[in-house]
């Protein structure tokens, strides 16, 4: 008989994956740079995913501007609801949404990076999504503790976002690197013009050279897309892009 | 009841280590819980050994342990602990100084948003101690 004393083991990593277990697939949305439109994306992403039947969930990982409630249109402070198995996601619009902002409400968030990484072990390991076809995740923006955090658990594919301009470009280029070291798959950059500039051929020319992916996928201006997406109504004017992201993804 | 979800992933944890040390049974579990976290020692260690019988675990020994929960301002460099200052903050979280489902019950890690550090104001300070909950040591036999 052999008595052994085992150390350095966390709980939340073996319940992150217990709970994962009945998640078919995450797709992660990210970007070098912030301003570029992620949570607009997964917002769009997600309605429109429910519209097609698909059981969405959408965690909200920006924990500095965790933003998807407000973006879908739930302005009060909600506060997190409990199950007995642990934290219960907000529905809305019939997407189950995990997000920082019902821990901690419309208050700023100073943390340091350690801390951070322990937040997001909670949500993986405490959200109770039940079953869900495809979990998207509203990643912020950057290189850091977040993303390796995240991309550590969860490995499904990961679209690039970009606006048209020449600095939003330079760094996204950087990004795609980032992940693709890390083997990710990337099966489309998508180039949210919300800015609502012609799109520069050259930088267009600049951005295939260097971001060897299946698709590009611009997402048009669209002035009343705020409005239409606190109401969950995805406007006529993108839903052509979007259903064209989604064939990549699914 | 945050403590059933805790409860529920340290049984999860003890299974998967005993399947991958291929271990014959576990004896002992020793856990340190930080003050700051909140949470119900009885009901944890209740809840621990309903989920024992129920996951087919046998016997085993849960140690709770509770440690003070302490914080160094990274700003002006002064220290102090829950203890001193959890009445202030629950009140403001909870109405009253009895602990309720608060998000810092839930996430510990969260604090830096609900309190300051009480002789500069600053929110940039680090928890020194009594983190949270802690799966300290797990005591496993393997026969033959």
């Amino acid at each position: 008989m052999v008595e052994t004393n085992f150390r350095g083991y966390d709980y939340r990593d073996y319940m992150i994956l217990d709970r994962l277990r009945n998640i078919r697939k995450s797709i992660l949305i990210g970007s070098g740079k912030g301003g570029v439109g992620k949570s607009t994306i997964t917002a769009l992403l997600g309605l429109r995913m429910k519209e097609l039947g698909i059981n969405i969930g959408i965690l909200d990982a920006d924990l500095h501007g965790s933003s998807i409630p407000f973006i879908l249109g739930v302005n009060d402070e909600v506060g997190i609801k409990e199950v007995k198995e642990g934290f219960k996601p907000l529905e809305i619009h019939g997407i189950k949404i995990m997000s920082l902002r019902m821990f901690v409400g419309s208050r700023p968030v100073p943390l340091r990076g350690d801390r951070k990484k322990e937040i997001l072990k909670y949500l993986l390991s405490m959200t109770v999504w039940n079953s869900l076809d495809y979990l998207l995740v509203d990643l912020p923006p950057g290189m850091g503790d977040e993303q390796l955090t995240l991309m550590r658990y969860l490995r499904g594919p990961h679209i690039v976002t970009t606006i048209p301009t020449k600095t939003s470009i330079d760094v996204s280029i950087r990004y795609f690197k980032f992940i693709s070291n890390l083997g990710f798959n990337i099966p489309a950059i998508v180039i949210n013009n919300l800015v609502n500039s012609n799109i520069n051929d050259d930088l267009l020319i600049k951005l295939q050279k260097s971001v060897p992916v299946g698709k590009y996928i611009i997402i048009p201006y669209c002035s009343e897309l705020e409005e239409s997406l606190n109401t969950g109504i995805i406007p006529k004017v993108v839903i052509k892009s979007i259903d064209e992201l989604i064939k990549y993804l699914i | 009841m945050h403590e059933y979800s805790i409860a529920e992933g340290i049984i999860l944890t003890i299974k998967s280590i005993m399947k991958e040390e291929r271990l014959d049974e576990v004896s002992e579990v020793i856990i340190s819980v930080g003050d700051l976290a909140q949470i119900d020692r009885e009901v944890l260690l209740d809840l621990l050994k309903i989920l024992s019988s129920e996951y087919g675990l046998g016997d085993v020994k849960y140690v709770i342990n509770s440690e003070e929960t302490t914080f160094k301002c990274n700003y002006c460099g002064y220290s102090w602990s829950w203890s001193s200052i959890r009445d202030v903050i629950l009140k403001d979280l909870c109405g009253d100084v009895i602990e309720c489902d608060n998000p810092i019950h839930f996430i510990p890690d969260l604090i830096n948003v609900f309190m300051k550090c009480p002789r500069c104001g600053s929110q940039d300070y680090s928890i020194l101690t009594g983190y949270d909950v802690r799966l300290v040591g797990i005591k496993g036999v393997r026969h033959g």
